[in-house]
């Protein structure tokens, strides 16, 4: 423990003893900060990408919905979860994107990664769906679509392709979500 | 080495093997960290009142941040 | 001190959907980006010593969805008998010393910050002002936070600088400078989908008058001298945290270690374990321990049978000591909105559990708070 008030050499000694210190830690900590920024993330899904298989069972029902049987629609998948707070702003969205575009092909599906019916059931109760809502329990789809964040929605052409990925849900991204399905419905504003 | 270096070079070790031993977690797997009680930080003002007490009667640091502030206590 | 989110250990590693997943939303743009807050705390000690009113408010605006406005104010009276030497007491026991009539000390205290969030960085400044009869307080301070791994770990840097002028009842316009520098960096990693860990560095450098202009010693036939400590202090604290989800008992467990040294001697180390649970009805409850030990500074006695060096000081907080007590809390959302908490914490503090260096027993006491919370979030 050092002295309050200590003598010429002692201080001198500590002043070189803090240098040494000074610099171990700093190369400590350098290395510490690179070992965890340096973990590569996973490339995520791009523009013009197919939309990889994608098959849950109904939250409400007896089977199971396929990706695939709506090729030739515009979809706009959603993964959500009963845990996640923006998706609380999100499905009153998406209520109203089925309202309006619904009749001009837009199918909207939207897959829970709850590890019980029961918690997403829960969250339904409070914020209801009018759209298809399923839930994948063992994450088979989340994991296809190499998922970045919570919630996350990929809007797939008619062709089955990715057209855009929209990672978290803020307010900016209605106006923008809205266009880019206009635009894949091929019609003007509604 | 002065203990703090020791401190300081065990917390950095620690930091290195904490990151290295961990199980990736996946973006759709955080819903228990979503519960309230896995909060790490308690209620603010909590901390702040605690921390004038803790701070003003120890003498050592409080190690929870930076809140400036003065002692008012005596 | 008391602003809402005054700790930069708040690295908020867990549910990272967006900012605003938490209830705490007043820490983040979220869904419910304003919010309100208003505390009530109570201290007070053993024997007729120090008691505490606090009363503090904050509020966090956010403007657009990239950045927040923060103020907080907080207004505190203290008031009953302080220690201020020890002398030689019957049987050979040292005894305190304290004031005699008690003690009114009016505080008032505020902050302002500002944060930007953009992508996976924050950054915050605030600025901060105390003010009290005889001392007043400036500071600012800059944190940085950064997300990595997908949001699976969290880093923090900060800094803070504040400028204190210390002056004293007999002399209220003299005012003698006291600076302190505060740095601060922090990680908290998430370990499996259950638990997390923090851990965090802090160090402070402070010069200039940094001792207490009430406090006297005792020195045996000479008299009694002032306060003396040195001019400079510089101190290391090192924290670790470590959270963890028990389904068993669906409940979450935290062990909060830290361990600090510092130029004058003074080490301590602190051990905190808590246990959170919800209960049906949107309740949540707390529980738990702390113990703390710490050892006196170089320059402390009790008293002094000879004159001491140019260091020297009595003062309990710098004796050697250890405190074990509990700590408790039950928060209720009353309604989307509204939520209230209510938190008591009690602690022993004693001369017998410290880990190093002088205490007696003189010092001994008990205290004990209780605070009150209104938080309201839109």
């Amino acid at each position: 423990m050092l002295q309050s008030d200590t003598p010429g050499l002692e201080r001198t000694r500590m002043r070189v003893t803090r240098g040494r210190l000074t610099s171990r830690l700093a190369v400590a900590l350098l290395a510490a900060v690179g070992a965890i920024a340096a973990v590569p993330t996973a490339r995520s899904l791009t523009n013009g990408d197919p939309a990889p298989a994608c098959s849950a069972p109904l939250l409400d029902g007896n089977r199971s919905v396929n990706l695939a049987e709506y090729r030739g629609q515009v979809v706009y998948l959603d993964f959500w979860a009963s845990w996640c707070g923006p998706c609380r702003e999100s499905f009153p969205f998406m209520n109203e994107l089925q309202r309006d575009l619904a009749d001009r092909g837009l199918q909207i599906l939207a897959v829970s990664v709850d590890k019980t019916a029961e918690d997403a059931r829960r969250f339904l109760a409070r914020y209801p769906a009018q759209f298809t809502v399923a839930l994948d329990v063992a994450a088979a789809c989340p994991s296809a679509f190499q998922l970045q964040g919570m919630p996350s929605s990929y809007i797939i052409d008619k062709g089955g392709a990715v057209r855009a990925v929209h990672a978290g849900f803020r307010n900016r991204d209605r106006a923008e979500i809205r266009q880019q399905l206009l635009d894949l419905l091929g019609g003007g504003a509604k | 080495m002065t203990l703090a270096a020791r401190l300081i070079v065990i917390a950095a070790v620690v930091a290195l093997l904490a990151n290295a031993g961990c199980a990736t977690v996946q973006p759709w797997e955080r819903g228990t960290l979503a519960k309230p009680v896995m909060a790490m930080e308690e209620p603010a003002h909590e901390t702040a009142q605690k921390l004038r007490t803790y701070s003003a009667k120890e003498g050592g640091a409080a190690a929870t941040g930076v809140g400036g502030g003065g002692c008012g206590c005596n | 001190m008391g602003a809402i989110s005054p700790r930069l250990a708040a690295l908020t590693a867990a549910a990272m959907a967006l900012p605003g997943v938490h209830a705490r939303a007043a820490d983040a743009p979220g869904e419910h980006p304003w919010g309100v807050d208003a505390t009530h705390l109570e201290y007070s000690e053993s024997g007729n010593r120090m008691r505490v009113r606090v009363n503090q408010a904050s509020a966090v605006v956010p403007i657009g969805e990239s950045f927040q406005l923060k103020a907080n104010g907080i207004q505190d009276l203290m008031s009953g008998a302080s220690p201020v030497f020890n002398a030689p007491g019957p049987g050979g026991k040292t005894q305190q010393v304290l004031t005699g009539a008690s003690v009114f000390d009016n505080r008032k205290a505020g902050d302002i910050g500002a944060s930007a969030s953009i992508g996976d960085n924050q950054l915050t400044l605030r600025q901060g002002w105390s003010k009290e009869n005889d001392y007043k307080s400036t500071w600012t301070s800059l944190e940085g936070k950064r997300d990595f791994n997908r949001k699976s770990t969290t880093l923090a840097v900060g800094f803070a600088f504040s400028n204190d002028g210390v002056s004293s009842h007999d002399a209220p316009d003299d005012f003698r400078t006291r600076i302190k520098r505060d740095f601060f960096g922090g990680v908290t990693q998430i370990i499996d989908e259950r638990s997390l860990v923090e851990l965090s560095v802090e160090y402070s450098y402070s010069n200039g008058f940094l001792s207490d202009p009430y406090k006297l010693v005792f020195v045996q036939s000479a008299g009694l001298l002032r306060d003396a400590r040195p001019g400079r202090r510089r101190q290391t604290a090192v924290t670790v945290k470590y959270l963890t989800y028990v389904p068993a008992i669906d409940s979450s467990l935290q062990a909060v270690g830290s361990l600090s040294t510092d130029n004058w001697g003074i080490g301590s180390g602190a051990l905190e374990l808590q246990w959170k649970k919800e209960l049906p009805g949107e309740w949540l409850v707390n529980a738990g321990a702390r113990y703390y030990t710490q050892s006196s500074a170089d320059f402390y006695a009790p008293l002094y049978l000879t004159p001491p060096g140019d260091a020297h000081s009595s003062d309990y907080r710098l004796a050697g000591f250890g405190s074990i007590g509990w700590i408790a809390g039950v928060t209720k959302q009353l309604t989307p909105n509204f939520s209230v908490q209510i938190a008591a914490e009690r602690s022993y503090r004693r001369a017998g559990l410290r880990s190093g260096g002088t205490g007696i027993d003189a010092d001994n006491y008990i205290w004990g708070l209780y605070l009150v919370t209104l938080q309201a979030r839109f």
